[in-house]
């Protein structure tokens, strides 16, 4: 049974039993460097972690060593990254110090492995730190500028390099929807400054549009074409209504929908109804409204879909 | 080499293009597009629209009862969860059992009841212990779970049962001093057992509908999950799990057995293999931390050194032992 032959839980076996030995591992290291060796400073955690990261990409430069040396591999590099930046930003203490280590950290993953989820777990650290020291800085507008970040993640998706960097374009997508479903819990809610959203919510509707031109430019079929038009004013009315997650997730809903990928299309999905369940527990309006306005988005879309099975000249069976 | 424009190409091999320096990333774009099948993603969009209308409207629907419930009279709260029983019953034998949305509609019957026992339990204020609520709950659902012919809501129904189950050793028994809660927990890991060998007996029987590999996975991992955390916690801590203990290996020496030699099934394997080897490396590390002694930072590193090894050997042989259980299921051509 080669790794690729393999089902997908026989793989979690052995990537499980990988990153277990990697945690053992870097335990060891911690107690050499902190216990052993006496090392007191965090710059010594980041030291530490470079020989992780070092060793974690060397077991994945090695490429035909069987899925437990990539497993290991891939537990022991992330951990090693994320140990230089965390130990770099404490030393200096500065979050955006951290961003930036993440930053080189995950260029060189991208110069040096092919290996996707090491790839999005580095993408992730630093959007992680890039998102964390907006907050921190109580910058103003943060919400806006962490919305700049889908229009990179989709154009790299859209228009890829050649090198491959789909990880980091699926981490940078998913950027703004998450923050923003985590903010309807007040997790990272700040109420004493200008958070921003409005810009967000137009600049996703205007990349849901760009989406919808780009179907239309492409699609052959004008009965089709003239029912998305239909469903993207529709649905610009809906992310108008809705708060700027809601938006984000139809956006990546209308993208699997583009291009034609269904995980994306379970992305979007798992995310607007996570969006539907926090918005809840968001304190922005008042329970009534919030019900009133879920159940005139859900009309408009319920008519929006009889309309278009009426005109189907398809008759394509649902 | 670029493929005929003719030949429509899977989105793989047109990334493998676009990697390779043989499209660029505008043409990319458009061999994407080209590859995609048109007419799921048509029936997948409209299928979406409806979900999320009806979604939406759903949602908004439960928010205006959670805005108004505090002021809804007893009666009327009563009456819209019943109105919810009916409506998902009548549904039910409407759509027809046979069909999923019938099985679906009959699944909504059944929740509608617990939250009407939860609703009931909340207005009277009964006293009534939460183990009774799921008890009746459970006793209340079992015919609509017998005439469901439905996995789906036989595993709510188990689910349901030992939550009852586990609510009543916790309230009464445990409370009372009779029973500890590792001997209960063990217990109730063992009655997923019962209900699967309910099911392979009644798949032996002809009940084609028992068929789905995912149910009995489930059950195993209903059973085998708490059984892991009593095992192990007998190995970290608590020497009154030992029976818990030795139920997990029991149990785990059984299902390989079962489903290596009478109903070959290598996701069984695998996951009694990855729990006992996870086992066997939190076994390892209590057995070298204990006779190393560790007290100082020099045994500290050469204990985490063995565990290391010890880790890596156990990965190692479950990729081996993995691999020869594969072979063995392939050869005898039952592999599912």
């Amino acid at each position: 049974m080669s790794s690729d032959t393999m089902p997908w839980y026989v793989r979690w076996v052995i990537g499980i039993g990988a990153w277990v030995t990697a945690l053992v591992l870097i335990a060891l290291g911690a107690v050499f460097v902190f216990s052993l060796l006496d090392a007191q400073s965090p710059g010594a955690l980041a030291v530490f972690g470079a020989l992780f990261f070092a060793f974690g990409l060397w077991m994945l430069w090695q490429g035909s060593s069987g899925i437990f040396a990539e497993q290991l591999g891939i537990a022991t590099a992330a951990a090693g990254g994320a140990m230089i930046c965390g130990g770099l930003a404490v030393e200096v203490e500065s979050l955006w110090a951290g961003f930036a280590a993440a930053s080189i950290v995950l260029l060189a993953i991208i110069l040096v492995t092919d290996e996707k989820i090491l790839q999005f777990l580095a993408a992730a650290l630093a959007i992680g730190f890039y998102v964390t020291a907006l907050f921190d800085a109580k910058t103003n507008y943060a919400f806006d500028l962490i919305s700049l970040a889908t229009p990179v993640g989709l154009a790299l998706i859209l228009y890829p390099p050649r090198r491959d960097l789909m990880p980091t374009a699926v981490a940078l997508l998913l950027t703004f929807p998450v923050v923003a479903i985590l903010a309807m819990d007040r997790f990272l809610w700040l109420d004493d400054l200008q958070q921003g959203g409005l810009f967000a919510q137009i600049l996703h509707i205007v990349l849901f549009l760009g989406l919808v031109y780009l179907h239309w430019r492409r699609s052959g079929d004008n009965g089709a074409n003239w029912q998305v038009l239909a469903f993207a004013v529709a649905a610009v009315l809906v992310c108008l209504l809705l708060p700027a997650g809601g938006s984000a997730a139809m956006l990546i809903l209308m993208l699997s929908f583009v291009i034609g990928s269904r995980p994306f299309a379970f992305l979007g999905a798992a995310l607007q109804s996570q969006f539907i369940v926090r918005y809840y527990y968001s304190l922005e309006m008042n329970l009534l409204d919030k019900s009133l306005l879920l159940m005139g988005v859900g009309g408009v879309l319920l008519i929006l879909w009889w309309l278009a099975r009426r005109s189907d000249s398809r008759t394509v069976p649902l | 080499m670029i493929a005929d424009q003719q030949t429509p190409m899977t989105v793989a091999e047109v990334r493998a293009l676009r990697q390779g320096g043989e499209l660029s990333a505008a043409e990319y774009l458009r061999r994407v597009q080209d590859s995609r099948d048109a007419t799921y993603w048509h029936r997948w969009a409209m299928r979406a629209l409806l979900v999320l209308g009806a979604a939406h409207v759903l949602a908004g629907v439960v928010f205006f009862f959670a805005y108004n419930w505090e002021d809804l009279p007893p009666f009327t709260k009563f009456g819209i969860l019943q109105a919810g029983v009916l409506t998902s019953f009548a549904a039910a034998l409407l759509l027809r059992l046979e069909k999923p949305a019938g099985q679906a509609m009959l699944i909504a019957a059944s929740v509608f009841t617990g939250v009407l026992f939860a609703v009931i339990g909340q207005v009277y204020q009964t006293g009534a212990d939460v183990w009774e609520l799921f008890a009746a709950w459970t006793l209340l659902t079992l015919p609509w779970a017998l005439a469901s012919k439905s996995s789906a809501h036989w595993l709510l129904w188990i689910i349901l049962c030992l939550t009852a189950a586990g609510l009543y050793g916790a309230q009464v028994l445990v409370a009372a001093g009779s029973m500890t809660q590792v001997s209960l927990t063990t217990l109730v890991a063992v009655l997923p057992l019962l209900f699967l060998a309910i099911r392979e007996i009644g798949l032996q029987s002809g009940l084609a509908w028992l068929e789905g590999n995912w149910f009995r996975r489930s059950l195993i991992v209903l059973s085998m999950v708490p059984l892991f955390g009593v095992a192990l916690s007998f190995v970290l801590s608590t020497d009154s799990a030992l029976p818990g203990f030795i139920v997990f290996l029991v149990v785990s020496a059984a299902l390989g057995y079962l489903y290596l030699k009478v109903w070959p099934d290598f996701s069984v394997l695998a996951l009694v293999v990855a729990l006992a080897s996870l086992l066997a490396m939190v076994v390892g590390g209590r057995v070298i931390f204990e006779v190393l002694e560790i007290g100082d930072p020099g045994t500290a590193v050469l204990g985490l050194l063995l565990l290391g090894a010890w880790c890596v050997f156990l990965t190692s042989a479950v990729v081996r032992l993995l691999n020869y259980l594969h072979k063995q299921l392939q050869g005898a051509g039952e592999y599912e």
